[in-house]
């Protein structure tokens, strides 16, 4: 009885480490992802103000058109942004 | 004699009060469209994503219209407001941002002009002064919405990194419509504005209501002023620093 109480302990212990290395990985994984995006983001944005520049766009609409194309890529609303 | 010229004075006393209680009041909606050369595709390659980017914030003009109400010479031009809904209230907050940068509470009497805008929660009102802009008038005419409308024409300058760009402003006012409003910042012509290409997008009136039963009332703005030029000057600085940082 001891035995298999004893192994079961084990068991249940070996698991938990594994699972603990999976969550820290999956964390550091997502970390990653985060930032790739925001650098996807931000090269994004400077495209949209580059092609607004030489548009013509006033400093202050490609401000504005930079803002709401990294943020709209970021996954936010508009009503985030704007309001 | 006396008796004569009493009464003389009696009637131009009265013609005088009855002309100035006849205010000039109205509403004039405009919807908009962006212009053909909104992105310069002649002398850059435009990445895919900023097309689709750009498509996406045009559908907007299908959604949203432009309020401009007068009374004498005082003017609001702004958001219709009646026009957001659940489905739309996205594309209102970022046409008034984008396209008319903002809502303008225009003094012809007193040649000024606000412009308002949101800026880190608070109401920034940028100053400028109607007098500013120069029309050059010509004789061409078309009709819109069975006005004869005169064409007009401004100069417009904005400097960004890429250089000096100039655009050509042209307004389309009908003097059948004696009021010196439009949409945005361009007043001062001797009648009401119909169309008007600005830089990136042509304003159209679609519906104009001289005259409404509920008389308009129109308030001042309220808020920080600073004048376009300072603000313009701290915005270039402030995009000095996005590209040079972007070279970095």
């Amino acid at each position: 009885m001891k035995k298999i109480i004893l192994s079961m302990v084990f068991v249940f212990a070996s698991f938990t480490m594994i699972n603990a290395n999976t969550s820290i990985e999956k964390v550091k994984s997502s970390k990653l992802k985060v930032e790739i995006i925001m650098q996807t983001c931000e090269e994004e944005a400077l495209d949209i103000g580059a092609a607004a520049d030489f548009a013509g766009y006033s400093d202050e609409a490609i401000f504005k058109l930079m803002n709401v194309g990294y943020a709209l890529c970021m996954g936010y609303s508009y009503d985030d942004i704007l309001m | 004699m006396k008796k004569i010229l009493f009464y003389l004075l009696l009637v131009f006393g009265l013609t005088n009060i009855n002309s100035q209680n006849k205010d000039i009041y109205g509403i004039v909606y405009y919807k908009y469209k962006p212009n053909y050369n909104q992105l310069n595709k002649d002398t850059i390659e435009i990445k895919k994503h900023v097309k689709d980017f750009f498509k996406k914030i045009n559908k907007f003009s299908d959604d949203v219209q432009f309020k401009l109400e007068f009374l004498n010479r005082v003017s609001v031009f702004k958001i219709d407001e009646k026009m957001e809904n659940d489905f739309n209230s996205n594309s209102t907050a970022f046409v008034q941002s984008i396209v008319s940068n903002g809502s303008y509470y225009c003094d012809l009497e007193n040649d000024i002009q606000y412009r308002r805008i949101e800026e880190a929660g608070n109401k920034l009102l940028i100053q400028s002064r109607p007098s500013e802009i120069k029309w050059l008038l010509t004789g061409e005419t078309k009709v819109i919405n069975n006005f004869k409308c005169y064409k007009a024409i401004s100069k417009l300058i904005n400097v960004n990194n890429s250089g000096v760009h100039k655009f050509t402003i042209i307004a389309w006012y009908t003097p059948e419509i004696p009021v010196s409003f439009g949409p945005k910042q361009y007043n001062g012509l001797p009648g009401l504005i119909l169309e008007l290409k600005d830089t990136h997008n042509t304003f159209f009136a679609n519906k104009i209501e001289l005259f409404p039963k509920e008389k308009i009332r129109i308030k001042p703005f309220k808020g920080d002023t600073i004048s376009e030029k300072n603000y313009k000057k701290k915005l270039r600085r402030m995009m000095k620093g996005v590209f040079i940082q972007n070279k970095n």
